[in-house]
């Protein structure tokens, strides 16, 4: 039943997202979001570091934060604008 | 130092020394990483904490070399300046540093006493000094970083007796320094000024590359002036750096030259440049020249200059001058550019043409004297053709006056000659017309012979008058004429009628000539004949000819004779006429006379001939009228029987015409008779054939019975094989054929269609989720609904994690558990579809709210496409069975 049942899937998310899927796929840009930014700021942490600050760790801390808190930031955006969709059309 | 310093005044006075210092060492580990720390030996911090007292430990390493000087004073006199070339360390400067030590007259070679293998490389540095430096130079070994060791004993990887031992050897001053403590630095550079050889310092400026030949003269003068010391000689001149300051080195070459043993070596390389000038003015003996260089040498290389410049010139000069005869660019440029160099080139070009060609030269030369000579060319007036031959008047002058003043006489005398022309010429063909008027029109013409005689007598007269006039003196022709005037004047004046009166000529005023006597212009009276007119007019031409010649007098007893002539040949010409007249008169009363007599016998002839003919004309006349009565007659014979012939013909057209229309009559009664009768037979057809379609009619409604009871039924099936296919189906299946075939079954049936048209298109196009599958994918709609269930209106990130997390260890419910809660309403869903009740599943999913509904939304409109469809079928069999029912 699983092999048959995926076939009308792939075929709907050519186009759009199955509506349960719908939140996971959020779920997932804002991972790889975090994932992303953190280490963008974990790098730029760790260069300030080696430029400025003496090879000390906490810049590198500082910069991965700084990604994390921007990912954060913006998957809070996205969920509470799809929130805001969904109120709207009901 | 000062004890060593020359004992004069000046001596006491600041005594400056200054010497080119190197720092040599090597860098170790270029790369600088974290707070790993650097590794330089510290020259740069050695050479800081010298110069300016200061140390800086973040120092950035030395690019190229830095240059530095600083001034220390041993004593009072003393004070040394060094020039600090700070080198760079790095490997990649290695190459440069040579450039550095080149003239280095002492060298500092800094190692690291924390490094171990930093002395092996001041150890190469040294060696390499040694090698290639300056011989002298003194080289200073300085073990940096001494404040390191002093805090950490530990640290130190070199022992000072190593490296002190290694100075001596080699014979190096020794120190252990620290830049950042200051210790030993100060000691290192004072130990290095005091080994300087002092005495060798040279003055302010000067370079110590000088070093050789310098000393500290107390005279301060410049250093040539200086006795030569013995010890100078050895030191090798090899130092390439002159400064602006250094003398040139020629002077002192010379002064070697005179004061050494070889001046002969010398005396050949000199002599030339002057030798070949000198011979034009002096040739002093060989031997001379030497002694004389020496005393003056200046003036004596300044005539020398002068000499070569000049015999170069000269030579140039000369060079330019032949070549300048062979190329011909050459010799316009020289000539144009080059002073003197045209009058040069000139003079040579006319010397060779005077040797080449002396006699030439000689009359070329007397030619072009002419020009500058007075003398002119003179053409005498008389020489050449000329209009004017006799006139002596005018003397002649220059030919261009002359010309004019012959044109314009010439001019004047053309002018005054056709005028008078023209107006005799005008007399004379006046005075024919007016002769013609008066002749008589009955002349006749012939006179032919006396015509000739008169035109071979007329060129006798003329000859014979020029020969008369010839005899007379020609030089004198005026004084003749002025006596004649007064002769003719008065016939003259007659003759012209209306000609200005002559006035005498002032003796002064020779060119007028009198208007002359004409003689008057011959009129021969009734000279009507042409003959007559010519010779008159001839005569006319000749006289006023003559008059305008002004030789009257010669020709006048000969023209008068020529007058009564011409007058007496037109007296003769007339009487011939006259003549001629008379006989012609007699010969026409003659021809008049037979004239007559022929008319009469014609008209008598002519009247007799008339008669004849009219007799004839009335017989023909009878003739004639006969003929046409009878052509008449025959004519009316003819339109007589032709008007008989149409009548007949018309009356048997007529009959005709009535037997035609008796036979349409009786057609036309037999048809109506027919018709009658068929009419009659085909009304019973009629009614046979209404009965035929009657019971057609009949057998095809109990067709259409049939047939849709049949269709009933094939829509029955058709629905049953529709929802077979449905229900058969594992996995969702395209059901448009059974669908295709159920429309063409059912054929226009409106609610059939309309069920159809409500099914999506998408349902039967894809076909539609068994029940199966939808209770599949409604346990993965759940499991997300699930998650979302605890979500709050406005979810972030925090409530949607802690949502998850929660909705993990939420109680489950089980059955149709009451409540408005998500949990219960999926709850109650599943049991719906467990049961099989799609549409109570439906709608209890339908009352979910928020991100619930979002996520379920796909899942129910799939539940909504299958009731949809259910619903189209059952529509769909409910009306087959209704149609089944009707039509029982």
């Amino acid at each position: 039943m699983a092999d048959t049942a995926l076939t009308p899937v792939p075929s709907r998310t050519g186009t759009r997202p199955v509506s349960e899927a719908l939140l996971n796929e959020k779920w997932d840009r804002c991972l790889s979001n975090l994932i992303i930014k953190s280490s963008l700021g974990l790098g730029f942490g760790v260069v300030f570091s080696v430029l400025l600050f003496r090879r000390r760790a906490w810049p590198a801390f500082v910069g991965a934060g700084f990604g994390a808190g921007r990912a954060y930031e913006e998957c809070n955006y996205s969920l509470k604008a799809a929130a805001r969709d969904i109120r709207k059309q009901a | 130092m000062a004890t060593r310093g020359p004992p004069g005044s000046r001596g006491l006075s600041n005594r400056f020394a200054q010497f080119k210092l190197v720092l040599l060492g090597w860098r170790f580990g270029c790369l600088r990483f974290g707070g790993v720390g650097e590794s330089a030996v510290g020259k740069s911090s050695i050479v800081l904490r010298f110069v300016k007292d200061q140390f800086d430990s973040y120092r950035e390493s030395t690019i190229g070399a830095a240059f530095l000087t600083q001034t220390i004073s041993l004593d009072e006199n003393t004070t040394v300046k060094f020039e600090i070339w700070d080198t760079a360390g790095q490997e990649r400067y290695k190459s440069l540093a040579p450039m550095y030590y080149r003239n280095a007259n002492c060298a500092v070679v800094v190692y690291d006493i924390t490094q171990a293998t930093s002395l092996d490389k001041a150890k190469s540095w040294v060696k390499e000094l040694q090698r290639q430096a300056n011989e002298n130079i003194i080289i200073a070994l300085a073990g940096n970083k001494l404040d390191l060791v002093t805090e950490q004993p530990d640290k130190r990887a070199i022992e000072t007796a190593d490296a002190e031992a290694y100075a001596k050897e080699a014979g190096l001053l020794f120190f252990e320094t620290s830049a950042k403590t200051a210790e030993n630095v100060q000691e290192l550079f004072t130990a290095i000024a005091k080994k300087l050889p002092l005495d060798q310092v040279g003055p302010r400026h000067a370079r110590p590359g000088q070093r050789p030949g310098v000393s500290l003269a107390p005279e301060g003068q410049n250093t040539q002036a200086s006795g030569p010391k013995p010890d100078e000689v050895k030191i090798p001149a090899s130092e390439t750096l002159t400064a602006p300051s250094t003398p040139p080195p020629a002077p002192s070459s010379a002064r070697d030259a005179a004061s050494s043993a070889i001046p002969p070596s010398q005396a050949p390389l000199t002599p030339p440049t002057p030798g070949p000038s000198s011979t034009t003015t002096i040739t002093p003996p060989p031997a001379p020249p030497l002694p004389k260089k020496k005393k003056k040498g200046f003036f004596r290389r300044l005539r020398n200059f002068f000499l070569t410049l000049t015999l170069l010139g000269a030579l140039g000069f000369g060079g330019g001058v032949w070549y300048s005869r062979i190329n011909d660019n050459f010799h316009d440029f020289f000539t144009e550019y080059v002073p003197y160099g045209e009058q040069a080139v000139l003079y040579l070009e006319e010397n060779e043409f005077k040797k080449r060609f002396p006699n030439v030269a000689s009359k070329v030369s007397g030619v072009r004297r002419g020009p500058d000579s007075t003398e002119q060319v003179k053409i005498p007036a008389q020489s050449g053709a000329s209009w004017r031959v006799a006139d002596g008047r005018e003397p002649a002058g220059r030919q261009s006056s002359a010309l004019a003043k012959g044109g314009s006489g010439s001019g004047s005398s053309k002018k005054a000659e056709p005028v008078v022309v023209a107006k005799a010429k005008e007399e004379t063909a006046k005075l024919p017309l007016a002769e013609a008027t008066t002749a008589d029109p009955h002349q006749l013409v012939p006179a032919p012979k006396a015509n000739k005689k008169e035109v071979e007598k007329k060129p006798e007269v003329p000859s014979r008058s020029r020969s008369n006039s010839k005899s007379k003196p020609e030089p004198a022709p005026e004084p003749v004429v002025s006596a004649v005037v007064p002769a003719a004047g008065a016939g003259a004046v007659a003759a012209a009628g209306g000609a200005k009166p002559y006035k005498a000529p002032e003796v002064d005023e020779p060119s007028r000539w009198p208007p002359a006597s004409p003689i008057d212009p011959l009129a021969v009276p009734h000279a009507s004949d042409t003959v007559v007119q010519d010779l008159v007019r001839m005569l006319n031409d000749i006289i006023t000819v003559i008059n305008h010649d002004g030789a009257n007098d010669r020709y006048g007893a000969t023209i008068g004779k020529a007058k009564n002539e011409v007058n007496k040949v037109g007296d003769k010409i007339r009487a011939l006429k006259a003549a001629a007249v008379e006989d012609a008169a007699k010969q026409v009363a003659q021809r008049v006379d037979t004239f007559d007599k022929a008319a009469n016998e014609l008209v008598s002839r002519l009247e007799a001939t008339l008669v004849a003919q009219e007799q004839q004309f009335q017989a023909e006349f009878q003739a004639e009228m006969e003929r046409l009565r009878k052509a008449y007659d025959n004519k009316v014979d003819l339109i007589q029987q032709r008007e008989r012939d149409l009548a007949e013909e018309k009356l048997r057209n007529q009959l005709i015409e009535q037997s035609v229309q008796l036979q349409r009559q009786f057609a036309r009664d037999i048809k109506q008779h027919v018709e009658a009768e068929r009419g009659g037979r085909l009304g019973k057809l009629g009614e046979l054939t209404a009965a035929v379609a009657n019971l057609e009619s009949l057998t095809a409604g109990w067709n259409e019975v049939v047939d849709a009871n049949l269709r009933t039924q094939q829509l029955h099936v058709a629905v049953e094989a529709v929802r077979a296919s449905l229900e058969d189906a594992h996995h969702p299946r395209p059901f448009i054929k059974e669908l295709v075939a159920l429309k063409e079954i059912a054929a226009q049936d409106p609610v059939v269609d309309a069920a159809i048209a409500s099914i999506h298109p998408s349902a039967y196009q894809r076909g539609i989720p068994t029940s199966a599958e939808l209770i599949d994918r409604f346990r993965r709609v759940a499991g997300e609904v699930r998650k979302a269930s605890l979500l709050p209106d406005d979810a972030g990130v925090a409530s949607h994690a802690s949502s998850y997390v929660l909705s993990k260890v939420l109680f489950k419910k089980q059955g149709l558990a009451d409540g408005d809660d998500v949990e219960s309403i999926l709850t109650r869903t599943q049991t719906f579809l467990e049961e099989g009740d799609l549409d109570n599943a439906a709608r209890e999913m339908n009352g979910l709210k928020g991100w619930s509904k979002t996520l379920s939304r796909d899942w129910l409109g799939e539940v909504r496409k299958v009731l949809e469809v259910r619903q189209a079928l059952e529509v769909i069999q409910t009306e087959a069975r209704l149609q089944s029912l009707r039509l029982e």
